[in-house]
């Protein structure tokens, strides 16, 4: 403490100097900090600073900075169209949420549930237009928003008066950067926005909120809902869905770290009563247990559990309930909706807890979970399954078929332009991967994740090997044009990931070395990072087979 | 080409360690609350390229320079033609040399990066500087005293930029912890335990990729640990600024390891372990292995109310721990620190586009860069200290200084 008060001390100084630049301390201090790009410092004095850019002046427009929040912020942000004195102008902060304010500290919209913490960067804007203004925070690539108000009718004569753009924090330090007036705001104004997704409540919505989630619809189609906050426990209850005796389904992927998520059907407007179709257990690698609802204010009661194994992070899978006079069971599904993972007996009930109708709810325990597939009433089947079968993915245009029924060689048919897939039984990081290849311009997938973002494509052309990091904008990390493929075209091919290193061979059946690269320097992240094994082909048929993954000792 | 915000108002981060070090924090904040009356603006943006060449197709090719939009990668070169031929596709460069002596007589050149072994750095760096270039090298800066006094005479003499290219200034950890004493939230670093550990056992796969290449010994063969120690003291002097006076140093000399005879380097020590005192009088523990069941690059730093932990290779997540308040967990991101090309994944945490990016800015505006000459040596010369300290069983040494007199 006796250190800080020395640096408040010392800031006095630079208090209320005009700098050349147009910046001018109100109370508090601004210093100039450089960490690889240069920013403002604002530091507070007696819990508050304020300061004011005179260079940034005018009317309509958007208005803009980054603002970089430290330990102990209470609240932070920018002043737009403001007064010198700050007796008149607007204020976009981040306080609990995100808050548009006029001069006198009323507020004017906000945003209660916008989340953010300390050093994390944001970049805020405030619009202007004649009798109106709007408000919206973004990521700092000035591009993701995440948050944003509709317009707020304010006094035309407030609007069409010259202010400046000024900055201020309070009981912290704030790091600001790139403050400007711009004709063109950043964002346009959308109804798609992450702070307009969110599952609305009230007497007008569907749905409930129960518990300390963040539950928002995960697509702009509204069809898949997802909680994720890392929070002990929350509900999410779709008063349009409504029975009893019926089928109850959803789709479910359980995110890392979860303890568990399910569907509770034929509950009560509290999300108490019914029952509970849980995935729980082991985290990752958990049981179907089918509960006797608790809810958030009461305890629950198990009525099965089943073996452990059956369900695993990220993975997309069906629950479905099902009641009848006296009994109820549970099921976990493939996403086919037809292939049973695990499932309950009919198990009795009293007859007023399987008759009593209710409605459709989602609950999670410590961390997030997506939801779908629930819109017409529980019965829509999720995405159709692979024709490759169970822990198979495809992706791009390809046409994937087994060669037989055996399932050791993968044949790629189409004239495709991007054909892959990925086998997600097959998880790892540092080791090698290996396949053998046959056919042109295909390889080996290594190390690479559902989205084909992360990882390693190793591609073999006619006399060209090429080795993709998938993770960078240009890709390409290594190449040989000396490649000669042998007679019989089949190519054993290895990708090694090593501490930092990725590198490839290219064999042939018997072991010769065809080709090998020296080790690339890599992003660390995939050190230990979980990627998957798969195949690519692009432009024209191709096999696949003989596939291994060896961890590294 | 300078600016006058370039000249007159840059407070750096060293200027501002080094100030807090000697006359406490306020007196540091004085003279940058000084120079605010000049910031004329936030961000100098500058059109200007720099040209650069790289040397070194190994972990050289790990860099984003292609990606800089103020920099050019002139030409490239390394001794072996498969790394040459990486570096120019990598760097998209249709021009390379056969050698870094040729790279450097090349006029177009302002600026070489120097991605050699670690006993060629200094003889490399001052050959660039003596040639008229602005010089980055991967660490450590130096293998011996008397080559850290060599560069800093070559630095000086030249009055070229020079820089280190520590990984462990830009891990996110880093720039957060030097945020947090900027701040003031954390006030005096008392005492630190800083670590790297690079396992490279005995028959391992990653011994035979670091220690031989085409079956010949590489400058890593049994290379001491403690000769390569700036993962480690950067999380000190990095972050405060302080400088290491004292050091300590024990050593495990393996007993079952033919691979460590006939060592190029007289190193009989595969796992060492140094107590530093700092300046301020602050201490440090320091391990560094190749040995151990252990991967990391990290620190962990302690205050009298504050402590911070990196994350681990164990499982320990970055937290901020403070007295009587919830612990946070940040969610640890400054790529918006970067200009958006460089917003990319990279080696060692991500701090490669950060190297990349402060050393071209620090040549462009005419300013020492983050890991300056004198840093570089501050945090290359303990380790070689502590080396020759295990050497002694343990005997606790003075570690000069080579920072400029006042």
């Amino acid at each position: 403490m006796k250190l800080i008060a020395i640096i408040v001390c010392f800031l006095g100084v630079s208090a209320g100097v005009p700098a050349s630049d147009g910046w001018r301390t109100v109370n508090g201090a601004l210093e100039e900090t450089r960490e690889v790009t240069r920013m403002l410092l604002l530091r507070p004095q007696d819990g508050r600073a304020d300061a004011v850019c005179e260079n940034i002046r005018g009317a309509r427009g958007a208005w803009r900075c980054l603002a970089q929040p430290s330990l102990g912020v209470k609240q932070c942000g920018f002043w737009f169209q403001a007064a010198r004195d700050l007796r008149r102008g607007f204020r976009c902060e981040l306080n609990g949420g995100f808050i548009l304010k006029d001069a006198d500290g009323k507020v004017l919209w906000a945003d209660e549930l916008a989340s953010w913490s300390p050093y994390q960067a944001f970049v805020l804007e405030g619009i202007v237009e004649k009798g109106r203004v709007r408000v919206q925070m973004l990521q700092y690539d000035r591009r993701t928003l995440l948050s944003q108000s509709d317009w707020v009718s304010v006094p035309a004569e407030l609007t069409e008066q010259e202010g400046c753009l000024a900055v201020s924090t309070e009981k912290g330090v704030v790091r600001f950067r790139e403050a400007e007036r711009s004709e063109t705001p950043l964002v346009a104004l959308t109804d798609d926005a992450p702070n307009k997704r969110r599952l609305a409540q009230g007497s007008r919505s569907e749905w409930r909120v129960l518990g300390t989630g963040n539950w928002t619809w995960a697509d702009a189609g509204r069809t898949r809902i997802r909680q994720q906050a890392q929070t002990e426990r929350a509900w999410a209850l779709n008063r349009a869905v409504h029975g009893s005796h019926r089928v109850w389904r959803c789709s479910v992927r359980v995110s890392p770290d979860a303890g568990g998520a399910g569907m509770l059907f034929q509950v009560d407007e509290r999300s108490e009563g019914g029952f509970n179709c849980w995935l729980g257990g082991k985290p990752g690698a958990g049981s179907l247990i089918l509960y006797r609802n608790g809810g958030p204010g009461k305890i629950g009661k198990s009525l099965y559990s089943g073996k452990p194994g059956k369900w695993h992070f990220n993975e997309d899978l069906m629950l479905e309930g099902e009641t009848k006079p006296g009994k109820v069971r549970a099921r976990l599904l493939k996403t086919d909706g037809k292939t049973v993972i695990s499932e309950t007996p009919w198990i009795t009930v009293p007859p007023e807890e399987s008759n009593r109708a209710g409605f459709l709810a989602f609950h999670t325990w410590k961390g997030g979970a997506e939801f779908w597939g629930f819109a017409d009433g529980t019965t829509t089947l999720a995405q159709p399954s692979s024709p490759l079968g169970s822990g198979w993915m495809i992706v791009g245009d390809g046409d994937w078929q087994w060669v037989s029924d055996a399932r050791t060689t993968l044949r790629q048919t189409a004239k495709a332009k991007s054909a892959s897939c990925l086998t997600t039984a097959i998880t790892g990081a540092k080791g090698t991967w290996r396949c053998l290849v046959t056919g042109e311009n295909a390889g080996l997938l290594f190390q690479a994740n559902r989205e084909l973002k992360e990882g390693f494509l190793c591609v073999l052309g006619r006399d060209t090997v090429r080795l993709f990091d998938l993770s960078q904008p240009d890709q390409l990390i290594w190449e040989s044009t000396k490649f000669k493929r042998p007679k019989s075209g089949a190519c054993l091919v290895e990708g090694i990931v090593a501490t930092d290193r990725v590198s490839v061979r290219l064999l042939t059946l018997d072991g010769t070395v065809l080709a090998e690269s020296s080790p690339v320097w890599i992003s660390d992240t995939n050190n230990d990072r979980q990627g998957h094994l798969g195949f690519a082909a692009r432009g024209g048929p191709a096999e696949f087979s003989a596939w291994t993954f060896t961890p590294e000792k | 080409m300078k600016t006058s915000l370039e000249s007159s108002t840059n407070v750096s981060r060293r200027e501002f360690l080094r100030g807090a070090a000697v006359a406490g924090f306020g007196a540091a904040i004085t003279t940058a609350a000084q120079r605010v009356a000049a910031a004329a603006k936030q961000e100098a943006k500058s059109d200007r390229k720099i040209r650069i060449g790289v040397v070194g197709g190994g972990f050289g090719a790990s860099f984003q320079w292609h990606l800089d939009p103020n920099c050019i990668v002139e030409a490239v070169s390394d001794l072996m033609p498969d790394r040459r031929d990486r570096l120019m596709k990598t760097y998209k460069c249709a021009k390379s040399y056969e050698s870094l002596e040729k790279l450097i007589l090349d006029k177009n050149i302002e600026a070489v990066a120097v991605f050699t072994g670690a006993p060629d750095h200094v003889r490399h760096s001052v050959a660039v500087m003596n040639a008229g270039k602005h010089c980055i090298t991967a660490v450590p800066a130096a293998i011996s005293l008397e080559q850290c006094q060599q560069l800093i005479k070559a630095k000086e003499r030249n009055q070229r930029r020079y820089m280190m290219a520590e990984t462990s200034h830009y891990r996110a950890g880093s720039i957060l912890m030097r945020q947090l004493c900027r701040d003031g939230v954390f006030g005096e670093v008392v005492y630190s335990e800083v670590e790297y550990y690079h396992p490279a056992r005995k028959g391992s796969k990653e011994r035979a990729s670091l220690w031989y290449r085409d079956g010949k010994p590489t400058w890593r063969h049994n290379y001491p640990p403690m000769w390569y120690p700036t993962h480690c003291t950067d999380f000190v002097v990095g972050v405060t600024g302080e400088r290491f006076v004292e050091v300590s140093c024990l050593g495990r000399a393996p007993r079952n390891d033919p691979e460590r005879h006939n060592s190029q380097y007289n190193n009989p020590f595969d796992t060492q372990v140094a107590l530093l005192k700092t300046d301020r009088g602050n201490i440090c523990r320091c391990n560094r292995s190749g040995a151990l069941h252990a991967h990391n690059e990290r620190a962990q730093w302690f205050g009298e109310t504050v402590a911070v932990f990196m994350e681990s290779w164990a499982g320990q997540p970055f937290v901020v721990k403070q007295e009587g308040k919830p612990d946070l967990k940040p969610e640890l991101d400054f790529m918006h620190l970067l200009p958006p090309p460089l917003r990319v994944r990279s080696g060692h945490g991500n701090s490669h586009t950060f190297i990349t990016h402060e050393f071209v800015m620090a040549v462009i505006e005419d300013r020492e860069p983050s890991v300056d000459v004198y840093t570089a040596v501050a945090e290359t010369a303990p380790g070689i200290v502590a080396h020759e300290s295990a050497l002694k069983g343990g005997e606790l040494l003075k570690i000069p200084s080579f920072d400029p007199k006042k």
